[in-house]
């Protein structure tokens, strides 16, 4: 990142042309071709690269069953937050979330007694129904939602970055009714409210730990944040110890 | 048109068709039927 401040470019190289072009074409077969068809033959040319966050290590709060707070709702994969991977999540640990716990949700779920209907009944939510107007606008605030995120709590963060970028959002979400009718609009309000709370979760986190790193707080701060970070519809940051 | 959908009704609800939705559909399976809503073409 220091690199590309200086250089003023978008991008700096990675180079592979050192090594056994065999070898590069087995060894990494999905780049390999992925820059072959943006004309880029990595066993001879230099990469462009552009670091970035590959992974969000939030989500909806679980045990380690996939319950959440809600009776009857569990979460795993992706969407959700067992906290077994800490303040990083390294590349293919991702199959933890996918088969151990997925399966962990399903044998809780099938074991655990499920509300009969008559229970469930009163509750049911209104349809929501599905039109295929195209609203321009919609695509335009979830645009600007990911640009946000991109400049001001991309991976190298500070606190005033993080408070204008928290503003912007805050700008964009008065912008709409915020009782969304349907798919794409609801879409498009939770893409903003995940997007707040990132921002809000890191403006707390006055530390850099893990994946998570300020430029106004370099240093590891155990005293204060050996914690898990959780929200509530409050949007105050709680630190929970692990 | 507004389309108005039909009422399913299922033993299980799985959201998603990812790996862990997919997986916890398999152990879900052996206990009742599943329904899996998914974005996935």
């Amino acid at each position: 990142m220091e690199e590309l401040k200086k250089t003023g470019g978008k991008f700096v190289y990675l180079d592979l042309t050192h090594l056994n072009g065999e070898f590069v074409k087995k060894r990494f077969p999905m780049v390999y071709s992925t820059c072959l068809n943006y004309g880029i033959d990595i066993t001879v040319d230099k990469i462009p690269v552009h670091p970035a966050a590959h992974y969000l290590m939030g989500g909806v709060k679980t045990d380690l069953y996939g319950r959440t707070s809600l009776p009857d709702l569990y979460a795993a994969g992706e969407v959700a937050c067992t906290g077994v991977h800490g303040a990083n999540r390294l590349a293919s640990n991702s199959l933890l979330e996918g088969l151990v716990f997925g399966a962990r949700v399903g044998l809780a779920v099938a074991s655990e007694a499920p509300p009969s209907l008559a229970q469930v009944a009163g509750t049911s939510l209104k349809p929501i129904e599905s039109s295929p107007t195209e609203r321009p606008q919609w695509g335009e605030t979830r645009s600007a939602t990911q640009k946000v995120m991109w400049s001001k709590v991309g991976i190298v963060r500070d606190g005033s970055e993080l408070k204008e970028g928290l503003r912007l959002l805050m700008q964009l979400r008065s912008r709409g009714s915020w009782s969304p009718p349907d798919r794409v609009e609801w879409e498009c309000a939770n893409l903003t409210s995940v997007g707040e709370m990132i921002l809000i979760s890191a403006m707390a986190r006055e530390e850099s730990r893990g994946a998570h790193f300020r430029s106004d707080f370099p240093c590891r701060n155990d005293r204060e944040f050996i914690k898990h970070s959780v929200l509530s519809k409050s949007n105050q940051v709680e630190f929970v110890g692990v | 048109m507004p389309v108005k959908p039909d009422t399913i009704k299922t033993d299980f609800l799985v959201i998603g068709s990812g790996i862990a939705g997919l997986r916890s559909a398999v152990e879900l399976g052996k206990a009742g039927e599943v329904l899996i809503l998914t974005k996935a073409p």
